[in-house]
């Protein structure tokens, strides 16, 4: 099998999965079946039917609907804690290579003691503290991709900043902030993008996670986590109530890994010049 | 004949197809002779060498015949090809340090071939390792024995890789580029003990090198490889002295002389190596060639024999040398 | 009239430190430069020959101020490299470039060639990009590449190529000295004398003096007018090149010269250390335990580097051979 092949597949089905899951969230401001915290109790438990795609939940609620807002929870969560771990992350790791010495000591026990606590126990901690709801969950989340992306960085960075090319630039009178622009980032980009895919599907779960303990988007906003949360309480009477969501979880993961896996080899301008 | 090599070729799957890295290799190597591989990158040296172990990529097709001992090795099932490796042919790698397990003793790696193949005790083994080690000249080999590589010199653990392929007395050693990571000192040195070892017990040497002087120092006869196909073969001096072929003779000749002169000009060799999927029907070095002529760049060239040992692949291989 | 030399390297000490076998132990210093000195005057390219643990590649560095020395002083023109500002020393390295040995580490894989040929001159802050276009034409040209690489990748470029490149990067701000490390030891035989007779060439027309650091003598031959051996941080021998590796004066350059191959004599068989040589003392010479022609003295002081009667050459050998 030709290896282009085998990149491109991955390419395409992970960006259709993730076109499709941005096209539920846009779809899902300016339409959506029903409203989605619409409750309907003469038709609760409803099964799929014309009327209602997917059925209707334990309040009448409608299934299809609530999936295509969930998404918009999923999305929000996941890019904007993505978003602080890259910003944060990248810069603490850059100047701790760029640092060396106690500097860089000093960020990587940080990182370490932040580690410290699982991931999972530490958003709970915070969003019980501070009250829940999406904007807790996102920060809680996001807090735990900084010391990744940083600890990402900096090995990385160290990597790039040993090679040759980092030393012409040195010799050529180049600063360490425009080699670390220039040279330091464009090389760690690759990974530093697969990372960002892999943290983006683990905020989908973790917000998940926290609704589904009631800790993240609280009623009547729409949320993958809260739905299955509520489908236990009516597992024996309509199983697929718990399915719908678990799949629509699934699905995003899957095609973000995807993505992240296509986008790195797509980037890599070895490769590139093949196409 | 200890080892006859007819008609090799060895093609490399890759994501363009199959790529041709040598392209019938036919020399043969009797007890106690030492025969050169001389070749730049791309040559296939290193693929024929890999070959004759049995330990060519999984990618990699070898079609031809190679008998070892009146045994044909191509095709071969992989435990008779364990039975030999290490036993009767052995091999020396070109970086000590990655040849040698970093997380296993010195001692230990020597003595492990003598424990496969000649069924020793492991103390047995061992304390014949430390003999071996005093054999390659390692100061004090009882140190070295229980030392792990990292604490050993680049030279030293070539000693101990020396030693390892030695163990079991092979008939048959394969040196890849033996010294190309060391300091020239210490390559002096070890290509010195290569040589006394073969005086002690009539090993045969299969030397792959892309220095030229290196195998001239060392070797009786050599092949001179090029984009898989071997240009030249023959008595090394008589090459050194006289080549018939147009790569071996621009190869001398871009070699940089230590006696040289400040801004001398060498005589280069315009362009480069080819890449596989760049070679043309007809002969590799046409167009960098400055004897070609337009049959070489539309058919292969043939081998053309000069008496019995030489042999030099070139249309115009009897006009080589003529004018110079 | 005194010509002034363009570069001046005043001895260098540098020292590295390893890690501490134990928290409470101090940290082992592994010594890489023990004095070293010598000048390079413009037009005389001067060759740098030593093995590894020479201390020849941390010259290299130290001499482009890419690292600093422990003590000593390196002058490009008279002025200190390590006694100005940083924005002084940036413009300094208008004057002199690296080239490296490996051909496929020194160009960042992510940038056009046109980028990266163009980098020193990004980093002086001066000339537009079109100015920047068209130097980088010109230098391409100069090294025998076409204008239209500029637009590629390394990637597809051949080790001998890319090297051209790292050269053309190196000769953009037209520098006075380029310090070349192991410029052609990772390429092809065939390749070689190509990049060899570029550097000739350069020399010639562009006006380019290299510090050539090699550990192969042909290569240093073909270049350079002066050389300089090192042996474990020190420098054993300078002079003449020819005179150097035909009439070689101290023991060590001997053993170089004999261990290098060649084509037109048989292998020698090099000279073991004689068995009085057993380890050398602190004091003494430092290649005494492996010098053929140790004598007691040299075990007892340790020799400097001193000109040898009425020629230009220096060794470091109480009993020099030549």
């Amino acid at each position: 099998m030709r290896l282009g092949s085998r990149v491109d597949v991955s390419l395409w089905l992970g960006a259709v999965l993730v076109a499709i899951l941005l096209a539920a969230a846009a779809i899902s401001f300016v339409w959506t079946p029903y409203p989605p915290a619409a409750i309907d109790i003469p038709h609760r438990l409803a099964p799929p039917s014309l009327a209602h795609w997917f059925g209707t939940d334990s309040l009448g609620r409608d299934v299809a609907s609530e999936l295509l807002a969930g998404s918009r929870i999923s999305i929000l969560v996941g890019v904007v804690a993505v978003g602080i771990g890259l910003v944060f992350g990248v810069a603490l790791g850059l100047v701790a290579a760029l640092s060396k010495g106690s500097v860089e000591d000093a960020i990587m026990k940080a990182c370490d003691f932040v580690f410290a606590f699982p991931a999972l126990l530490s958003a709970i901690m915070l969003t019980s503290t501070y009250g829940p709801g999406v904007v807790n969950a996102i920060v809680a989340i996001g807090v735990y991709n900084v010391p990744i992306i940083a600890k990402l960085t900096r090995a990385t960075g160290n990597g790039v900043l040993g090679r040759e090319y980092a030393l012409a630039a040195r010799a050529a009178g180049r600063g360490p902030v425009s080699i670390a622009f220039d040279h330091v980032l464009p090389n760690i980009a690759p990974a530093l993008i697969v990372q960002a895919t892999i943290q983006f599907a683990i905020a989908i779960l973790a917000e998940a996670a926290l609704s589904y303990l009631g800790l993240g988007a609280q009623p009547p906003q729409a949320s993958w986590g809260r739905m299955l949360s509520e489908a236990q309480n009516v597992l024996f009477n309509a199983p697929m109530l718990a399915v719908y969501p678990g799949v629509a979880i699934a699905l995003s993961v899957l095609g973000l890994n995807l993505l992240g896996d296509g986008l790195r080899d797509a980037l890599d301008p070895k490769l590139k010049a093949r196409a | 004949m200890l080892l006859e090599v007819v008609n090799v070729v060895i093609d490399i799957a890759t994501p363009r197809g199959a790529e041709r890295v040598v392209d019938g290799a036919t020399f043969s190597l009797d007890d106690g002779e030492s025969l050169g591989v001389v070749g730049e990158s791309g040559s296939g040296k290193t693929m024929t060498a890999l070959a004759l172990m049995g330990l060519t990529p999984e990618s990699a097709r070898v079609a031809g015949s190679i008998r070892f001992e009146g045994r044909e090795l191509v095709g071969l099932d992989e435990d008779a090809m364990r039975a030999l490796r290490g036993d009767r042919i052995a091999m020396i790698f070109q970086e000590p340090m990655t040849a040698l397990n970093p997380l296993h003793r010195v001692g230990w790696q020597v003595a492990e071939p003598l424990i496969l193949h000649r069924g020793m005790t492991r103390s047995a083994a061992f304390e014949l390792a430390v003999k071996l080690l005093e054999r390659v000249r390692l100061a004090d080999p009882e140190r070295a024995a229980r030392a792990y590589p990292f604490a050993l010199s680049g030279g030293e653990r070539q000693r101990a890789m020396i030693a390892m392929a030695i163990g079991c007395s092979p008939r048959l050693v394969i040196a890849d580029e033996p010294t190309t990571a060391l300091d020239v000192t210490v390559q002096a040195r070890i290509l010195e003990l290569i040589d006394r070892l073969r005086a002690e017990s009539r090993m045969a040497l299969l030397l792959v090198s892309h220095d030229l002087a290196v195998i001239a120092g060392h070797c009786d006869r050599v092949i001179v490889m090029y984009a898989g196909l071997i240009m030249e073969s023959g008595p090394v001096d008589a090459i050194l002295r006289d080549s018939k072929n147009p790569y071996t003779r621009a190869l001398l000749a871009a070699r940089p002389q230590p006696g040289a002169r400040p801004g001398a000009r060498l005589k280069a060799i315009p362009g480069s190596p080819p890449v596989h999927h760049e070679i043309g029907p007809g002969c590799p070095f046409a167009g960098r060639c400055e004897m070609t002529i337009d049959v070489c760049r539309t058919t292969p060239p043939p081998e053309i024999a000069f008496g019995a040992e030489r042999r030099s692949r070139c249309h115009r291989a009897r006009e080589v040398g003529r004018s110079a | 009239m005194i010509e002034r030399p363009l570069l001046e390297v005043v001895d260098l000490f540098k020292s590295y430190r390893l890690p501490r076998p134990s928290p409470f132990a101090a940290h082992p210093l592994r010594p890489a430069l023990l004095g070293v000195s010598f000048q390079v005057f413009a037009g005389r390219s001067f060759g740098i020959v030593g093995e590894s643990g020479s201390g020849k590649s941390t010259l290299g560095r130290i001499a482009l101020a890419l690292d600093k020395p422990d003590s000593g002083d390196v002058r490009l023109e008279g002025r200190s490299l390590f006694d100005i500002s940083r924005r002084e020393l940036r413009a300094l390295r208008a004057h002199m470039q690296m080239i490296f040995q490996d051909p496929y580490g020194s160009l960042d894989p992510r940038h056009r060639v046109e980028k990266i040929v163009a980098e020193p001159l990004a980093a002086l802050g001066r000339a537009s990009r079109s100015e920047h276009r068209a130097r980088v034409a010109a230098s391409l040209e100069a090294v025998g590449l076409r204008a239209s690489d500029a637009r590629k990748y390394p990637h597809e470029f051949s080790g001998g190529q890319r090297q051209r490149i790292a050269i053309a990067r190196a000769l953009i701000t037209r520098p006075k000295l380029v310090v070349a490390d192991e410029p052609v030891s990772a390429l092809d035989v065939s390749v070689q004398a190509q990049a060899l007779n570029l550097m000739s060439d350069l020399q010639r027309d562009a006006g380019v003096t290299f510090l050539l650091i090699s550990h192969d003598l042909s290569v240093v031959a073909h270049i350079c007018e002066t050389t300089a051996v090192m042996f474990r941080g020190r420098i054993v021998e300078m002079g003449p090149t020819d005179a150097l590796f035909t009439a070689p004066a101290h023991p060590y350059t001997r053993e170089l010269v004999d261990a290098t191959p060649r084509l037109d004599r048989a292998s020698p068989v090099p000279p073991s250390p004689s068995a009085g040589a057993a380890k050398g003392s602190s004091a003494g010479c430092p290649y005494a335990a492996r010098c053929a022609f140790v004598r007691p003295h040299c075990l007892e002081k340790a020799p400097g580097l001193t000109r040898l009667a009425g020629r230009e050459r220096s060794a470091a050998c109480h009993f020099p051979l030549a």
